[in-house]
């Protein structure tokens, strides 16, 4: 029976003993998980930009572009775009072991990174008005500064 | 069986030779403005390599003799023990099998490969867009975006199969070069001749039909295309 006291007493002071580790552990998967979910959220956002990008430039091919599409997905970019500061916190590049392709010079030159996100919301928003404005000159211009903020940030700072 | 008549004339003909170095050159430019995001000029090296692949189709039935398809596609069976006397030590056999002009067993296969491969590069191409959406292949805007995104994916992951089929063809060079002692590019760089060659100077007709035919198919390419 005394025997038995001391194996429970062993068991539970390796319990106790443990509990630390177990609760690192749970924290730093749900670190990972948070991690994970913003990429996620960003890998999305950047899909949403992808998409209405060629959509104003399928309108923009046309004749007679439909105005209010463009204003849509270029509010829709710009929405996008101004999350860029949240969705690049440190740690979040190649080094987290999640699949992503931001390259680890987007957090040694912030500056140039996020002014790129900057041109990206004010190209958007002359879009909206070139839009609004149903000038199509006008909007091919936007168009290409938005293609030009997109492809130059790109090039920097995405890998492939 | 008719005998063909036989005489000293290149392995590959003028056509095929050009055809040959120009497939590594565009193969090379393609990787280079897709890696520098100059999209458009990716576009046109991808035009340049459909007019390629459509012309050695048709010359793979309407070429010259070592050009055609039927020469050097054979059976299984014939490629095995091919495979076999080629491990194995020199004799007369492997000196007759060396001396056979054009492609090898395995290499016809290989060929064929690799047109499939660079094939599915163009297909693929054709209908991949850029992650921003703006360059992106010529009926990229008849499918949606996801759809162009995910054809943009096959198409950098089978240029990796690309890259093993172009590895596999440098090494089996090498290999008949070293181990073989036969070297392969005299035949496909300066026209090397052979005498064991039955007569297949090509109609000059055939080759205006497939330039004529190649370059159609990429101007209808171009004319379909949804770039802006």
């Amino acid at each position: 029976m005394n025997r038995v006291k001391k194996l429970t007493t062993l068991a539970g002071l390796c319990f106790i003993a443990s509990a630390p580790f177990v609760s690192n552990t749970t924290v730093a998967e749900e670190a990972t998980s948070d991690l994970q979910t913003l990429i996620e959220e960003r890998q999305f956002g950047f899909k949403m930009m992808g998409r209405n990008i060629k959509s104003l430039r399928i309108e923009l091919k046309k004749d007679t572009p439909d105005y209010e599409v463009m204003k849509k997905a270029s509010m829709a970019i710009q929405t996008e775009a101004k999350k860029l500061p949240v969705w690049f916190p440190a740690g979040s590049g190649q080094e987290s072991g999640i699949m992503t392709d931001s390259l680890a010079y987007i957090w040694k030159n912030p500056d140039k990174f996020y002014q790129f996100g900057k041109d990206l919301e004010l190209a958007t928003q002359s879009m909206i008005e070139s839009a609004e404005a149903a000038d199509k000159s006008a909007s091919l211009g936007h168009l290409k500064a938005i293609k030009a903020s997109c492809s130059g940030c790109h090039q920097s700072f995405r890998a492939d | 069986m008719k005998q063909q008549e036989q005489q000293e004339q290149p392995i590959w003909d003028l056509p095929i030779r050009i055809f040959h170095w120009l497939l590594p050159l565009l193969i090379g430019a393609c990787w280079w403005t897709a890696k520098n995001h100059m999209l458009e000029y990716h576009r046109w090296c991808g035009y340049g390599l459909a007019f390629l692949i459509v012309f050695r189709i048709y010359w793979g039935f309407l070429g010259s003799y070592t050009a055609k398809f039927k020469q050097f596609i054979k059976s299984p069976f014939v490629v095995f023990r091919y495979a076999m006397r080629l491990v194995g030590k020199k004799n007369e056999q492997t000196t007759s099998m060396d001396n056979q002009p054009g492609h090898n067993p395995m290499g016809g296969y290989a060929v064929v490969l690799m047109l499939l491969v660079i094939g599915s590069q163009i297909l693929l191409g054709l209908f991949a867009i850029d992650t921003d959406g703006f360059d992106g292949g010529p009926f990229a805007d008849y499918i949606d975006y996801d759809l162009s995104r995910t054809f943009a994916e096959w198409h950098e992951l089978l240029f990796n199969l690309l890259l093993v089929n172009i590895g596999l063809h440098i090494a089996a060079i090498l290999f008949y070069r070293i181990v073989r002692k036969n070297n392969l590019i005299p035949a496909i760089t300066i026209g090397k001749t052979s005498p064991n060659i039955p007569k297949h100077k090509f109609a000059l007709m055939h080759l205006l039909i497939a330039l004529g035919l190649a370059g159609l198919v990429v101007f209808a390419i171009t004319q379909f295309s949804t770039t802006l």
